[in-house]
């Protein structure tokens, strides 16, 4: 997703884009544009009954007319306005509908993006699409579609009216068009440009506030506030100058239209002056055509008004396909297999695999691990371990080689049905700002609160669950923030017993737990593990005491394989891990 | 009232350019008003004998008009908008910089996506009334006033049946006000809950992945999606009512006028040209009229938006105090010190009492959730203790100023959090002016160099947002070196070798010690091995200190710590046997 200014894309483009998504509702649009149309009529009418009750009223003294003209002007003005209510009130339940639609269609979009992407896109800029980019389009599917339309009819309307009086002075007025058009394209340029460089300020503001108040312990305990003050206001002077770039030009669009405008006005009073001293012209007839000019240019000089929604309409609209257009989605074979019952057999055949062209995290890696038996992967950090989980999981997709499970590829399987057969227990425990019982059973209503007690009693975290005050209805805070992390990693565990997988992966699952709550978590798990393959990513040997195999990594590639003891004999990269811890708890 | 006034306290530094501003907007409003009269003007001239020559006036005043009007008008707008970006610039910084000092319980309680919504729509809300709303109220009274100036001096007596109006129009104003209020409340509450799904949904993706919840978040958020258009609809029907209902009101007030201004004048009391020319001045008035409503609502909007920015600035800050105390030491002493949080009755630690004398280590031990990572965030001042007194160097660390205490303390937290930054920035983020070879030997010392040397752009690397491209183990030592960098007095471990694995543990472990022989260090862990070169141990339960002592003489007792030395020899020697 590029945060660059390009300036290339047309508005048009953009617009046709923009137009599918109030297709559905068209139906609404077109009644809100007639309510508008008629609305306006009426609102017409109303200086034509004051010119009649005065005329008719009071020059020609019908007296009795007067009543009646006044409670006309009072009927058709209270009818126009209600028709204004009513088409304000469609059109923005209209914008609101569409920009739902838009949200629900970026969200559900983010869902099935491969990690890669979020590995690139940190998480304020993109609350930013899906939040204040898309409202920026309200407006522009409230109002604007309907206010466009009403506009461009209203304009062709004046048009013939002008024609109809004299074609002459229709056509000196109409050769403003262009220029107008020219100038407005100048400035549109500029103010895209302006208003782009103004949304990329404001989201690099977000994401700079949204990280320090993530971060806000290491911010305090490192003393720096000041600096991170000063760095916001710098980012924040930007984001100023950016707004006041926009202002700019914004300001004099206007007066320059406005200008353009009179010098039309001026040229039509010259010329018709000098029409009507040769007689080819009457005064009433000029009168109109001046009053009809301006009411010609009044929808230019508020589609200068407009400028500012539609500008951040667009701006947020091309950000929010910048994200639509990232698709990183991965394959989906069109002959999926789902639905099996998987026995668990895991192959890795010459797996390679880099995150961004850079190092490889993997290289060539071959192993089999047998259904129903387990696994440890023992290995320094950074030796790849955590990412042969990713790729049993399928967030990310193998360069070269194939993994397979059960003997089958992995990409012909539904990955989202694959990862149902799969719990994953990561080293960072993420937690909802939900119930205890939510985040074990992560809402899916066939696990009753049996269900999410026995496995929790399994796990060993019943116990501390229920001495909370309100048990399992302990609502978390973000991210978990009123549980201790050995709390939560038991909460993980929970979570992932329930689903009663065919495949369990670990990540270091138990490394923030002391040793006697491990104790209870061990021996959840080596029932959990009987007759299911589990693969389990340790550092320490106790926890890989009971493994039918370990595998050692080392720099991304499978440097040893075998038995504890068949390792320790061979003297290689596990018999000195093992040293070291025998040394250290000597 | 005390809201208005705290709002437009804000305005105080930018009066001047605020009032040329409007004094500009006062001008643009007088040259708009003369445009359409020139052009009357000239229609006039049609009606006598006229030459050629005689339009040619009103043409160049046309034109005059519109680039006088066009000057002011550009300049007005560059003005009064431009200051409410200055504004809103001033808000977002104070609205930074009060968060920054806020204290960390305060974090704990307030969700990120909320407070970044603040941040966002509610100070926009808050511009707008202070900027563009202000411009429009004061065209609104500059033309009121002159119509109404000249409305009083043509006709006391429409002027008076004018005015049956006013109260309709107050007291509509009032009532569409106070519901926009609240309504523009609720909006904002539900765009926040909003926020605040999406932001846990894209922080969680990972685990949502694992458990393919996709379908299910995607419901959950259409909940809030939901509950937000509802929301915005209720909003939108008072929103939009403002316009046509004062539209409909003044309706009422000008045919009141035309039917009593026209009995007037087949009662010879007025002239029809007074009736005329009133009637006209009224027409002036009608686009003000629903410009009030506008103002108001943009007022109403802003007013709830600034309450709710304003709740946060009236948060109470963390206190400091100035003190010119040192801290030469590091000797840290914890007298009956209990804790919960957030005033809970649940006590997380219970009477801990215990001394730690300079340049010596602690080790604390514990089972989950015993009130270990909470003691040491006691230290720094992340938390206040709720009784008792923790004291360095004797004295009571309430009198040091926060910058003096934390400057003086290393501290490595659980979760090690990175910002999207270099790793460099990363390492140097307590300090820094720290030189490249500062930076370096941090990194060395805490084993992360070597890991670096294999990256491109080495510690010029940019790790994601919150390390994500690092491993755990990594990102613990940039964590670690972080803390080493600043060469603290006190250094604090929150279990920093957890990601690490063994060999890597045993290397930094050695660089460990030799950094610790100056300072005084507490270290949590949940492996005997790390905490067993401590000249103290300390063994929590539930918040209380079960057992303390020197590790040789814990382990001679049947203490907990020596069940887990047992523990681990034993599976050790499991292991050497299988």
């Amino acid at each position: 997703m590029s945060e660059e200014i390009t300036g290339k894309t047309f508005d048009w483009k953009l617009f046709k884009r923009l137009l599918p998504f109030a297709k559905p509702y068209w139906k609404s649009f077109l009644i809100a544009v007639i309510c508008m149309l008629t609305g306006s009529f009426l609102e017409l009418l109303g200086p034509i009954f004051t010119k009649k009750a005065i005329d008719e009223g009071l020059i020609q003294k019908q007296y009795s007319l007067l009543p009646l003209y006044v409670l006309s002007f009072l009927v058709t003005s209270i009818l126009g306005y209600s028709l204004r209510y009513l088409e304000s009130q469609i059109s923005g339940v209209n914008g609101q509908k569409i920009i739902w639609d838009i949200r629900k269609k970026v969200f559900s979009h983010l869902q099935f993006q491969s990690l890669s992407f979020f590995d690139r896109n940190p998480v304020g800029k993109l609350m930013t699409r899906v939040t204040s980019d898309i409202s920026a389009l309200s407006e522009l599917f409230g109002a604007g579609l309907v206010g466009l339309v009403g506009d461009i009819l209203s304009l062709l309307g004046v048009l013939i009216i002008l024609f109809t009086i004299d074609w002459k002075l229709a056509l000196i007025t109409l050769f403003i068009v262009p220029i107008l058009v020219i100038v407005s394209l100048i400035f549109r340029k500029h103010m895209r440009d302006a208003f782009r460089k103004m949304r990329l300020m404001i989201t690099k503001t977000n994401t700079y506030l949204q990280e320090s108040i993530t971060g806000i312990k290491v911010v305090k305990l490192f003393l720096r506030e000041k600096r991170n003050r000063m760095e916001f206001q710098e980012i924040s002077e930007q984001l100023k100058s950016a707004q006041l770039k926009t202002i700019f030009f914004f300001a004099l669009f206007f007066p320059v239209v406005d200008i353009l405008i009179s010098i039309i006005l001026a040229a039509a009073l010259l010329t018709g002056g000098y029409q009507i001293l040769y007689g080819s012209l009457t005064v009433g007839a000029l009168v109109a055509f001046l009053q009809y000019a301006e009411r010609f240019f009044r929808p230019v000089r508020d589609l200068s008004e407009k400028y500012n929604i539609l500008q951040s309409a667009f701006a947020g609209a091309e950000r929010v396909f910048s994200v639509l257009d990232e698709d990183t989605q991965i394959y989906i074979s069109p002959t999926v297999i789902k639905n099996v019952d998987l026995k668990g057999k895991v192959n890795f055949e010459e797996v390679s695999f880099f995150y961004r062209s850079e190092v490889e995290v993997l290289k060539n890696v071959t192993f089999q691990v047998d259904a129903g038996t387990k696994v440890a992967l023992v290995g320094a950090t950074g030796a790849g371990k955590s990412t042969i989980l990713s790729l049993l999981m399928r967030q990310y997709e193998v360069q070269k080689g194939r993994i397979e499970i059960d003997d089958i590829d992995i990409s012909e399987y539904d990955p989202y049905w694959l990862r149902t057969q799969i719990a994953i227990v990561l080293q960072d425990v993420y937690l909802f700002s939900d119930t205890i019982a939510n985040n074990i059973s992560m809402g899916r209503k066939e696990f009753t609160r049996r269900d999410i007690e026995w496995a929790a009693n399994e796990i060993g975290a019943h116990y501390f669950i229920e001495r909370l005050p309100k048990g399992y209805e302990t609502v978390l805070l973000e991210r978990g923030a009123n549980l201790s992390s050995g709390q939560k990693q038991l909460i993980a565990l929970t979570r992932a017993l329930i689903t009663q997988p065919k495949l369990l992966l670990l990540d270091e699952a138990t490394s923030a737990v002391d040793t006697e709550t491990e104790s209870f978590i061990q021996q959840g798990l080596k029932r959990v593990m009987e007759n299911r393959t589990s693969i389990i990513v340790a550092h320490r040997l106790s926890t890989i005491q009971n493994v039918d195999k370990i595998l050692v990594f080392h720099k991304g590639k499978l440097k040893e394989q075998g038995t504890h003891e068949m390792l320790l004999a061979l003297k290689g990269i596990y018999y000195h891990l093992y040293q070291l811890q025998f040394e250290d708890a000597a | 009232m005390k809201k208005i006034v705290s709002v437009f306290t804000l305005l105080k530094p930018h009066k001047r350019s605020l009032i040329i501003g409007l004094v500009f907007a006062l001008l643009a409003n007088v040259f708009d008003i003369l445009g359409p009269y020139v052009l009357k003007l000239s229609f006039d001239v049609f009606q006598k004998n006229f030459r050629w020559n005689d339009l040619l006036p009103y043409a160049v005043l046309l034109l005059l008009f519109a680039l006088i009007r066009g000057f002011f008008r550009f300049k007005m707008r560059m003005k009064v908008v431009g200051v409410s970006r200055d504004l809103e610039f001033d808000l977002r910084t104070t609205y930074f910089d009060h968060l920054l000092k806020l204290p960390s319980q305060f974090f704990d309680l307030n969700k990120t996506g909320d407070l970044m919504n603040r941040a966002t729509s509610d100070i926009e809300n808050v511009r707008m009334m202070l900027g563009p709303a202000l411009m429009y109220a004061t065209n609104t009274i500059v033309i009121m006033i002159v119509s109404f100036s000249v409305m009083f001096a043509l006709s006391v007596e429409l002027t008076l049946y004018m005015s049956i109006i006013l109260p309709a129009v107050v007291v509509s104003v009032g009532w569409m006000g106070r519901e926009e209020f609240l309504r523009t409340d609720a909006q904002q509450e539900s765009l926040s809950e909003l926020s605040a799904a999406v932001q846990e949904n894209l922080s969680g993706i990972r685990v949502i992945r694992s458990y393919s919840l996709e379908q299910r978040e995607i419901e959950n958020l259409e909940k809030h999606n939901q509950k937000f258009f509802d929301k915005s609809v209720r909003l939108l029907r008072i929103d939009m009512l403002f316009t046509p209902l004062l539209g409909i009101i003044f309706s009422f007030g000008f045919s009141i006028i035309l039917w009593k201004g026209g009995l007037l004048v087949l009662a010879n009391k007025i002239t029809l040209g007074t009736l005329v020319a009133f009637i006209s001045y009224l027409g002036l008035l009608g686009w003000p009229m629903i410009a009030i409503g506008w103002v108001a609502n943009l007022m109403q909007r802003g007013l709830a938006s600034w309450n709710r920015i304003q709740n946060i600035l009236s948060e109470p800050l963390e206190k400091e105090i100035n003190s010119i105390l040192t801290i030469q030491n590091g000797s840290i002493e914890f007298k009956n010190v209990s804790f919960s949080y957030n005033n809970d009755t649940r006590m997380v630690l219970k009477d801990i009492d215990f001394e730690l004398p300079a340049g010596k280590s602690l080790g604390i031990l514990g089972k989950t959730g015993s009130g270990k990572t909470t003691l040491v965030s006691l230290i720094p001042r992340l938390y206040t203790p709720t009784e008792g007194k923790i004291f360095i160097d004797g004295e009571e660390i309430q009198n040091y100023s926060i910058a003096t205490l934390r400057s003086s303390i290393g501290f490595v937290p659980q979760e090690a959090f990175l910002f999207s930054a270099t790793i460099a920035e990363n390492i140097a983020f307590g300090k820094s002016d720290a030189k490249q070879s500062e930076i370096e030997t941090a990194a060395k010392q805490s084993l992360l160099y070597n890991d670096i040397e294999q990256f491109e752009n080495g510690l010029k690397t940019l790790v994601g947002e919150r390390g994500l491209t690092l491993s755990g183990g990594q990102k613990q030592r940039t964590a670690i070196a972080r803390a080493f960098l600043i060469n603290p007095k006190i250094l604090i471990l929150d279990d920093p070798l957890a990601n690490v694995d063994t060999e890597t543990e045993h290397r930094i472990l050695q660089y460990l010690y030799e950094f610790m022989k100056k300072r005084t260090t507490i270290i949590i862990s949940h492996r005997a091995s790390t905490v067993m070169n401590c000249d103290y141990l300390i063994v929590l339960d539930h918040g209380e200190i079960v057992e303390q002592g020197e590790p040789s003489q814990l382990i001679r007792e049947d203490s907990y710590f020596r069940k887990l030395v047992e523990r681990q020899r034993i599976a050790e020697e499991l292991e050497e046997v299988a």
